[in-house]
């Protein structure tokens, strides 16, 4: 890739905007899941898939 | 399949499968990222601006393929009363949205430079739009109802009439004069454009449905523990 072509400014922007997007979700999505699964062990449940508490 | 219908051995499979499926992950987008950026040339006409390419035609393609599958699990919620059907349409809305999203806002900012507009109201972009609206109604249903039998339904009828907008999306393109290009990889008589584009544009494909396949799979876990935290607050509030 040539940095100092034309436009790049336009890719640069592209793929950032998709990194902070893909990034947030990721990060959203594993952080419920932590905080989901702290509150079903304070409850004494099981988790989906693992044997009954 | 009888296997995967009980949700108990669908998650003890899931987790076993999780740790391989975020590795290839991981490894699928450091080699679409490489080939991206390092090992694929610059188009002859739009210069350093086709590697939006890369990332903007597999979101779209994403966008489409997630809200089939929402209808797909919804029809499947409706018809076989599947415990998990809802759930994972459910999991699956905010994924697509954000694929509709990012297709959305890469292609305005490849539009910029290409056409010289962020936006015009043609066919392909206006169906896109209306896709984008498709998927937030859908989540603001779930987010509407408190009784969750009803939004369910609500739900599974906003996914099951939104589907007609798959193919209008699809086809925008030859139906209509647009200023979006016609369809360039999935045609009759091949794609159009040379393998050395197309391969890192099937990685970036790969790497993202790999991405989609584990974000969702962890949601719809998210899903069902969220509806057990719920179950047991019922019962609890039942006893008392």
């Amino acid at each position: 890739m040539d940095w100092a072509g034309d436009h790049v400014e336009y890719v640069v922007a592209a793929y950032a905007v998709v990194a902070v997007v893909m990034i947030g979700l990721l990060v959203h999505t594993l952080w419920r899941a932590k905080k989901l699964k702290q509150t079903l062990a304070n409850m004494q449940l099981s988790d989906p898939g693992q044997k009954d508490v | 399949m009888q296997v995967f219908a009980n949700p108990h051995r669908f998650f003890q499979i899931a987790d076993k499968l999780m740790p391989f499926l975020w590795m290839a992950t991981a490894l699928a987008f450091v080699a679409a990222l490489y080939f991206a950026f390092f090992n694929s040339p610059a188009d002859y006409q739009q210069g350093e601006t086709v590697r939006i390419m890369y990332v903007h035609v597999p979101m779209a393609s994403l966008a489409l393929f997630v809200y089939v599958l929402m209808a797909i699990a919804s029809a499947m919620a409706m018809i076989f009363r599947h415990p998990l059907a809802d759930a994972a349409a459910k999991a699956a809305a905010p994924l697509g949205a954000a694929f509709c999203f990012l297709a959305l806002v890469t292609g305005s900012i490849w539009g910029k430079p290409m056409w010289g507009t962020w936006w015009v109201w043609d066919a392909r972009l206006t169906s896109m739009f209306v896709l984008m609206l498709l998927y937030l109604g859908y989540m603001a249903v779930w987010r509407s109802f408190e009784d969750v039998h009803l939004a369910a339904r609500i739900a599974r009828i906003v996914a099951l009439v939104g589907v007609v907008n798959v193919p209008i999306v699809k086809f925008s393109v030859d139906w209509w004069n647009t200023l979006h290009q016609p369809a360039s990889i999935l045609r009759r008589n091949g794609p159009a454009i040379h393998e050395s584009i197309l391969w890192p544009l099937a990685l970036m494909f790969l790497a993202l449905t790999l991405l989609f396949i584990a974000l969702h799979l962890t949601g719809l876990k998210n899903e069902v523990r969220q509806r057990k935290i719920a179950a047991h607050h019922a019962k609890t509030l039942g006893q008392q």
